[in-house]
Protein backbone atom coordinates (compact mmCIF):
# COMPACT_ATOMS: atom_id res chain seq x y z
CA UNK A 1 0.00 0.00 0.00
CA UNK A 2 1.30 3.75 -0.72
CA UNK A 3 1.24 4.65 3.00
CA UNK A 4 3.80 2.46 3.53
CA UNK A 5 6.19 2.37 0.60
CA UNK A 6 9.46 5.23 0.82
CA UNK A 7 9.17 7.81 -1.75
CA UNK A 8 11.16 10.77 -2.31
CA UNK A 9 9.94 13.51 -0.39
CA UNK A 10 7.29 15.22 -2.95
CA UNK A 11 7.11 13.57 -6.20
CA UNK A 12 5.99 15.75 -8.88
CA UNK A 13 2.64 14.98 -10.37
CA UNK A 14 4.01 14.06 -13.51
CA UNK A 15 6.27 11.44 -11.44
CA UNK A 16 3.10 9.95 -9.62
CA UNK A 17 1.03 9.54 -13.07
CA UNK A 18 3.89 7.70 -14.41
CA UNK A 19 4.44 5.19 -11.33
CA UNK A 20 0.20 4.66 -11.82
CA UNK A 21 0.55 3.61 -15.35
CA UNK A 22 3.57 1.77 -14.67
CA UNK A 23 1.10 -0.68 -12.73
CA UNK A 24 1.70 1.02 -9.01
CA UNK A 25 -2.17 2.07 -9.17
CA UNK A 26 -1.35 2.39 -5.19
CA UNK A 27 0.46 5.69 -5.79
CA UNK A 28 -3.05 7.67 -6.89
CA UNK A 29 -3.29 8.39 -3.08
CA UNK A 30 -0.89 10.78 -3.70
CA UNK A 31 -2.97 12.63 -6.16
CA UNK A 32 -6.33 12.08 -4.05
CA UNK A 33 -4.38 13.49 -0.79
CA UNK A 34 -2.77 16.09 -3.02
CA UNK A 35 -6.26 17.51 -4.68
CA UNK A 36 -9.31 16.03 -2.72
CA UNK A 37 -9.84 19.40 -0.85
CA UNK A 38 -7.86 21.95 -3.72
CA UNK A 39 -11.45 21.65 -5.34
CA UNK A 40 -13.80 20.77 -2.58
CA UNK A 41 -14.64 24.49 -1.81
CA UNK A 42 -15.39 25.11 -5.18
CA UNK A 43 -17.75 21.82 -5.43
CA UNK A 44 -19.27 22.93 -2.54
CA UNK A 45 -20.19 26.44 -3.47
CA UNK A 46 -21.08 24.84 -7.04
CA UNK A 47 -23.88 22.24 -5.34
CA UNK A 48 -24.58 24.04 -2.36
CA UNK A 49 -23.45 21.31 -0.07
CA UNK A 50 -20.84 19.53 1.25
CA UNK A 51 -22.06 16.14 0.91
CA UNK A 52 -23.04 16.64 -3.00
CA UNK A 53 -19.49 18.08 -3.12
CA UNK A 54 -17.99 15.03 -1.57
CA UNK A 55 -19.38 13.28 -4.50
CA UNK A 56 -18.55 15.08 -6.93
CA UNK A 57 -15.29 15.35 -5.94
CA UNK A 58 -15.28 11.35 -5.71
CA UNK A 59 -16.30 10.89 -8.82
CA UNK A 60 -14.14 13.07 -10.84
CA UNK A 61 -10.97 11.78 -9.53
CA UNK A 62 -12.47 7.75 -10.24
CA UNK A 63 -12.92 9.64 -13.36
CA UNK A 64 -9.60 10.77 -13.36
CA UNK A 65 -7.44 7.64 -12.69
CA UNK A 66 -9.35 6.11 -15.58
CA UNK A 67 -8.63 8.82 -17.77
CA UNK A 68 -5.06 9.17 -16.87
CA UNK A 69 -3.00 8.26 -19.78
CA UNK A 70 -5.19 10.94 -21.57
CA UNK A 71 -3.81 13.75 -19.34
CA UNK A 72 -1.31 14.89 -21.66
CA UNK A 73 0.18 17.72 -19.93
CA UNK A 74 0.91 15.98 -16.36
CA UNK A 75 2.86 18.76 -15.50
CA UNK A 76 -0.80 20.71 -15.27
CA UNK A 77 -2.68 17.73 -14.03
CA UNK A 78 -4.14 19.97 -11.21
CA UNK A 79 -5.97 22.08 -13.88
CA UNK A 80 -7.13 18.51 -16.17
CA UNK A 81 -8.77 17.55 -12.65
CA UNK A 82 -10.45 20.98 -12.39
CA UNK A 83 -11.94 20.25 -15.91
CA UNK A 84 -13.18 17.00 -14.76
CA UNK A 85 -14.27 18.62 -11.67
CA UNK A 86 -16.13 21.46 -13.46
CA UNK A 87 -17.76 18.99 -15.81
CA UNK A 88 -18.84 17.13 -12.50
CA UNK A 89 -20.64 20.03 -11.69
CA UNK A 90 -22.53 20.49 -14.22
CA UNK A 91 -23.67 17.46 -15.20
CA UNK A 92 -24.88 16.74 -11.60
CA UNK A 93 -26.66 20.26 -11.22
CA UNK A 94 -28.39 19.62 -14.89
CA UNK A 95 -29.13 16.24 -12.90
CA UNK A 96 -30.42 17.45 -10.35
CA UNK A 97 -32.47 20.78 -12.08
CA UNK A 98 -35.61 20.31 -11.07
CA UNK A 99 -35.10 19.53 -7.49
CA UNK A 100 -35.39 22.89 -5.06
CA UNK A 101 -32.31 24.82 -4.01
CA UNK A 102 -30.98 24.37 -0.89
CA UNK A 103 -29.35 27.41 0.63
CA UNK A 104 -25.09 27.25 0.95
CA UNK A 105 -24.70 26.72 5.10
CA UNK A 106 -22.93 30.08 6.19
CA UNK A 107 -21.69 27.78 9.48
CA UNK A 108 -20.20 31.60 10.62
CA UNK A 109 -23.89 33.10 10.68
CA UNK A 110 -24.36 30.15 12.46
CA UNK A 111 -22.35 30.61 15.75
CA UNK A 112 -23.19 34.20 17.13
CA UNK A 113 -20.92 35.44 19.48
CA UNK A 114 -21.98 36.38 23.14
CA UNK A 115 -20.56 39.60 22.65
CA UNK A 116 -23.77 40.79 20.62
CA UNK A 117 -26.02 38.29 19.24
CA UNK A 118 -28.45 40.33 17.44
CA UNK A 119 -25.26 41.95 15.27
CA UNK A 120 -24.21 38.19 14.60
CA UNK A 121 -27.54 37.11 13.35
CA UNK A 122 -28.24 40.18 10.93
CA UNK A 123 -24.85 38.90 10.04
CA UNK A 124 -25.32 35.76 9.33
CA UNK A 125 -28.83 36.43 8.26
CA UNK A 126 -27.33 38.61 4.99
CA UNK A 127 -24.24 35.85 4.27
CA UNK A 128 -27.22 33.04 3.90
CA UNK A 129 -29.24 35.06 1.67
CA UNK A 130 -26.20 36.29 -0.14
CA UNK A 131 -25.16 32.23 -0.31
CA UNK A 132 -29.11 31.49 -1.51
CA UNK A 133 -28.96 34.42 -4.33
CA UNK A 134 -25.25 32.97 -5.40
CA UNK A 135 -26.93 29.34 -5.87
CA UNK A 136 -29.79 30.90 -7.67
CA UNK A 137 -27.54 32.51 -10.68
CA UNK A 138 -27.19 30.93 -13.76
CA UNK A 139 -24.52 28.11 -13.63
CA UNK A 140 -22.18 29.11 -15.59
CA UNK A 141 -22.10 32.85 -14.01
CA UNK A 142 -21.67 31.62 -10.37
CA UNK A 143 -19.11 29.32 -11.36
CA UNK A 144 -17.02 32.60 -12.71
CA UNK A 145 -17.66 34.79 -10.06
CA UNK A 146 -17.04 31.50 -7.40
CA UNK A 147 -13.52 31.35 -9.22
CA UNK A 148 -12.60 35.25 -9.20
CA UNK A 149 -13.88 36.19 -5.52
CA UNK A 150 -14.10 32.76 -3.33
CA UNK A 151 -10.59 30.97 -5.16
CA UNK A 152 -9.07 34.11 -5.70
CA UNK A 153 -7.73 33.04 -9.00
CA UNK A 154 -6.38 35.99 -12.08
CA UNK A 155 -8.76 36.35 -15.06
CA UNK A 156 -6.17 34.10 -16.83
CA UNK A 157 -6.30 31.37 -15.09
CA UNK A 158 -10.04 31.40 -14.89
CA UNK A 159 -10.22 31.69 -18.93
CA UNK A 160 -7.74 28.93 -19.30
CA UNK A 161 -9.61 26.74 -16.80
CA UNK A 162 -13.05 27.07 -18.58
CA UNK A 163 -11.04 27.07 -21.61
CA UNK A 164 -12.95 30.58 -22.98
CA UNK A 165 -10.76 33.75 -23.54
CA UNK A 166 -10.93 36.61 -21.41
CA UNK A 167 -12.79 39.25 -23.14
CA UNK A 168 -15.66 36.42 -22.96
CA UNK A 169 -14.86 35.97 -19.14
CA UNK A 170 -15.52 39.51 -18.32
CA UNK A 171 -18.37 39.68 -20.35
CA UNK A 172 -19.65 36.69 -18.44
CA UNK A 173 -18.42 38.15 -15.20
CA UNK A 174 -20.36 41.43 -15.84
CA UNK A 175 -23.15 39.62 -16.28
CA UNK A 176 -22.53 37.57 -12.90
CA UNK A 177 -22.53 40.64 -10.85
CA UNK A 178 -25.12 42.30 -12.39
CA UNK A 179 -27.46 39.28 -11.84
CA UNK A 180 -26.11 38.86 -7.76
CA UNK A 181 -26.80 42.78 -7.03
CA UNK A 182 -30.70 42.46 -8.59
CA UNK A 183 -31.38 39.40 -6.73
CA UNK A 184 -29.57 41.22 -3.44
CA UNK A 185 -31.35 44.68 -4.15
CA UNK A 186 -32.56 45.35 -0.44
CA UNK A 187 -30.44 42.96 1.16
CA UNK A 188 -27.19 44.30 1.02
CA UNK A 189 -27.52 48.47 0.63
CA UNK B 1 -10.95 46.31 -6.29
CA UNK B 2 -13.14 48.92 -6.83
CA UNK B 3 -11.79 49.78 -10.10
CA UNK B 4 -11.97 46.55 -11.36
CA UNK B 5 -15.55 47.14 -10.24
CA UNK B 6 -15.93 50.60 -12.19
CA UNK B 7 -18.56 48.79 -14.56
CA UNK B 8 -21.15 48.74 -11.44
CA UNK B 9 -20.78 52.62 -11.31
CA UNK B 10 -22.65 53.54 -7.70
CA UNK B 11 -23.28 49.76 -7.39
CA UNK B 12 -19.18 48.92 -7.39
CA UNK B 13 -19.34 49.83 -3.22
CA UNK B 14 -22.19 46.94 -2.79
CA UNK B 15 -21.01 44.92 -4.57
CA UNK B 16 -17.33 44.56 -2.86
CA UNK B 17 -20.28 44.24 0.61
CA UNK B 18 -21.69 41.25 -1.01
CA UNK B 19 -18.31 39.41 -2.06
CA UNK B 20 -16.89 40.19 1.17
CA UNK B 21 -19.39 37.98 3.51
CA UNK B 22 -18.66 35.37 1.24
CA UNK B 23 -16.92 32.06 2.67
CA UNK B 24 -13.84 31.34 2.03
CA UNK B 25 -12.76 28.93 4.39
CA UNK B 26 -11.43 25.43 3.27
CA UNK B 27 -13.26 22.85 3.03
CA UNK B 28 -12.12 19.10 4.87
CA UNK B 29 -13.81 16.40 3.25
CA UNK B 30 -14.54 13.14 4.86
CA UNK B 31 -11.75 10.38 4.70
CA UNK B 32 -14.41 8.54 3.09
CA UNK B 33 -13.78 10.08 0.18
CA UNK B 34 -10.10 9.21 -0.65
CA UNK B 35 -11.28 5.35 0.76
CA UNK B 36 -13.97 5.39 -1.87
CA UNK B 37 -11.70 6.75 -4.50
CA UNK B 38 -9.03 3.97 -3.99
CA UNK B 39 -10.98 1.36 -3.21
CA UNK B 40 -13.19 1.65 -6.83
CA UNK B 41 -9.26 1.93 -8.81
CA UNK B 42 -8.37 -1.46 -6.62
CA UNK B 43 -11.59 -3.40 -8.09
CA UNK B 44 -11.22 -1.95 -11.16
CA UNK B 45 -7.59 -2.97 -11.39
CA UNK B 46 -8.47 -6.37 -10.35
CA UNK B 47 -11.38 -6.23 -12.91
CA UNK B 48 -8.84 -5.38 -15.62
CA UNK B 49 -6.13 -8.26 -14.39
CA UNK B 50 -9.19 -10.44 -14.33
CA UNK B 51 -10.03 -9.93 -18.02
CA UNK B 52 -6.84 -9.83 -19.11
CA UNK B 53 -6.27 -13.56 -17.81
CA UNK B 54 -9.73 -14.97 -19.23
CA UNK B 55 -8.19 -13.03 -22.40
CA UNK B 56 -4.61 -14.78 -22.45
CA UNK B 57 -6.50 -17.94 -21.15
CA UNK B 58 -9.23 -18.14 -23.90
CA UNK B 59 -8.47 -20.56 -26.84
CA UNK B 60 -9.30 -17.99 -30.09
CA UNK B 61 -7.51 -19.38 -32.88
CA UNK B 62 -6.20 -22.42 -33.91
CA UNK B 63 -2.30 -22.57 -34.00
CA UNK B 64 -2.26 -22.39 -37.68
CA UNK B 65 -4.31 -19.47 -37.92
CA UNK B 66 -2.49 -17.49 -35.09
CA UNK B 67 0.59 -18.99 -36.86
CA UNK B 68 -0.61 -17.53 -40.30
CA UNK B 69 -2.17 -13.96 -38.26
CA UNK B 70 1.33 -13.66 -36.57
CA UNK B 71 3.04 -14.31 -39.82
CA UNK B 72 1.11 -12.08 -41.70
CA UNK B 73 2.01 -9.77 -39.05
CA UNK B 74 1.34 -7.02 -41.63
CA UNK B 75 1.95 -3.88 -39.88
CA UNK B 76 3.35 -4.96 -37.16
CA UNK B 77 6.93 -6.01 -39.16
CA UNK B 78 9.09 -7.83 -36.79
CA UNK B 79 12.48 -7.21 -37.60
CA UNK B 80 13.63 -10.85 -36.13
CA UNK B 81 16.71 -10.07 -35.37
CA UNK B 82 19.16 -9.47 -32.26
CA UNK B 83 20.37 -6.18 -31.05
CA UNK B 84 22.62 -4.74 -28.66
CA UNK B 85 20.83 -2.53 -26.30
CA UNK B 86 22.26 1.08 -27.28
CA UNK B 87 20.60 3.43 -24.84
CA UNK B 88 17.28 2.72 -25.76
CA UNK B 89 15.23 4.02 -23.26
CA UNK B 90 12.90 1.02 -23.45
CA UNK B 91 14.55 -1.84 -21.25
CA UNK B 92 17.10 -1.95 -19.07
CA UNK B 93 20.89 -1.86 -19.97
CA UNK B 94 22.43 -5.59 -20.36
CA UNK B 95 19.03 -7.08 -21.60
CA UNK B 96 18.30 -8.70 -24.55
CA UNK B 97 15.90 -6.88 -26.95
CA UNK B 98 14.76 -7.35 -30.24
CA UNK B 99 14.24 -5.01 -32.91
CA UNK B 100 10.80 -4.52 -33.79
CA UNK B 101 9.45 -2.14 -36.79
CA UNK B 102 5.93 -0.29 -36.08
CA UNK B 103 4.36 1.22 -39.29
CA UNK B 104 1.47 2.92 -39.54
CA UNK B 105 -0.55 4.42 -42.55
CA UNK B 106 -1.93 8.09 -41.73
CA UNK B 107 -1.50 10.16 -44.72
CA UNK B 108 -2.94 13.01 -43.21
CA UNK B 109 -0.90 13.50 -40.04
CA UNK B 110 1.20 15.87 -39.63
CA UNK B 111 3.05 13.61 -36.90
CA UNK B 112 2.74 10.18 -35.21
CA UNK B 113 3.94 8.86 -32.04
CA UNK B 114 4.13 5.18 -30.43
CA UNK B 115 3.30 5.23 -26.47
CA UNK B 116 2.67 1.78 -24.67
CA UNK B 117 4.21 0.34 -21.22
CA UNK B 118 7.46 0.36 -22.94
CA UNK B 119 7.40 4.45 -22.94
CA UNK B 120 5.47 4.10 -19.94
CA UNK B 121 1.89 5.55 -21.70
CA UNK B 122 4.40 8.55 -22.26
CA UNK B 123 1.24 11.25 -23.92
CA UNK B 124 3.97 12.36 -26.18
CA UNK B 125 5.14 9.36 -27.26
CA UNK B 126 7.92 7.96 -29.39
CA UNK B 127 7.78 9.78 -32.68
CA UNK B 128 7.50 7.89 -35.80
CA UNK B 129 9.77 8.60 -39.08
CA UNK B 130 7.53 9.77 -42.14
CA UNK B 131 5.43 10.01 -43.93
CA UNK B 132 7.05 8.21 -47.02
CA UNK B 133 5.35 8.95 -50.22
CA UNK B 134 2.14 6.64 -49.47
CA UNK B 135 1.44 7.96 -46.20
CA UNK B 136 3.54 5.41 -44.66
CA UNK B 137 4.83 6.04 -41.11
CA UNK B 138 7.17 4.03 -39.48
CA UNK B 139 9.55 3.23 -36.13
CA UNK B 140 12.38 0.81 -34.91
CA UNK B 141 12.06 0.32 -31.43
CA UNK B 142 14.29 -2.39 -29.17
CA UNK B 143 11.78 -4.19 -27.07
CA UNK B 144 12.17 -7.30 -24.70
CA UNK B 145 10.38 -10.32 -25.58
CA UNK B 146 7.03 -10.30 -24.05
CA UNK B 147 3.74 -8.99 -24.76
CA UNK B 148 3.49 -5.13 -25.33
CA UNK B 149 0.14 -3.08 -25.53
CA UNK B 150 0.41 0.27 -27.15
CA UNK B 151 -1.19 3.07 -29.06
CA UNK B 152 -0.33 5.23 -31.95
CA UNK B 153 -0.84 8.96 -31.36
CA UNK B 154 -1.55 11.09 -34.18
CA UNK B 155 -1.03 15.02 -34.49
CA UNK B 156 -0.13 14.85 -30.85
CA UNK B 157 -3.88 14.51 -29.44
CA UNK B 158 -5.65 11.14 -31.21
CA UNK B 159 -5.28 7.64 -29.84
CA UNK B 160 -5.38 5.15 -32.12
CA UNK B 161 -4.88 1.25 -32.10
CA UNK B 162 -3.00 -0.13 -34.62
CA UNK B 163 -5.79 -2.06 -36.91
CA UNK B 164 -3.09 -3.83 -38.69
CA UNK B 165 -2.04 -5.44 -35.03
CA UNK B 166 -2.85 -9.34 -34.83
CA UNK B 167 -4.63 -8.69 -31.69
CA UNK B 168 -6.20 -5.80 -29.20
CA UNK B 169 -7.64 -5.66 -25.91
CA UNK B 170 -9.75 -3.54 -23.58
CA UNK B 171 -7.37 -1.45 -21.93
CA UNK B 172 -9.66 -1.46 -18.45
CA UNK B 173 -10.41 2.23 -19.12
CA UNK B 174 -12.92 2.19 -22.25
CA UNK B 175 -9.86 2.50 -24.82
CA UNK B 176 -8.27 -0.43 -26.69
CA UNK B 177 -4.80 -1.40 -26.97
CA UNK B 178 -3.12 -2.67 -29.59
CA UNK B 179 -1.25 -6.19 -28.41
CA UNK B 180 2.43 -6.81 -29.77
CA UNK B 181 4.12 -10.51 -28.91
CA UNK B 182 7.86 -10.07 -29.26
CA UNK B 183 9.11 -13.64 -29.32
CA UNK B 184 12.15 -15.03 -27.31
CA UNK B 185 15.65 -14.61 -29.56
CA UNK B 186 17.20 -18.35 -30.61
CA UNK B 187 20.69 -18.47 -29.80
CA UNK B 188 22.43 -19.01 -32.99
Amino acid sequence: MYDSVVMSDSPTDADVIARVLDGDTERFAILVDRYQDEFARYAKYMTGSVDEAADIIQESLIRAYRSLRRCQDRANFKGWLFRIVSNQCKTHLARRRRRPVEPLSGEAAETPSAEDPSADAEAGDVRRKVHQALQELPTDQREALVLKYVEDLSLAEIAEALSTSVSALKMRLLRARRELLAKLQGVVT
Amino acid sequence: MKQEHEDLGSDAERFERIIGVLDRRSVRLPSTVRAAVMASIRAERSSAWSRAWTWLAAPRLSPLAAGLALAAGIAVLLLLRPAVPSGTPTAPAGSVTVSVRLVFAAPRASRVAVTGDFASWDPKGIPLAGPQGDGIWAVELKLPPGLHHYVFIVDGSEWQPDPNAPSQVEDGFGQRNSVLLVPEQKAS
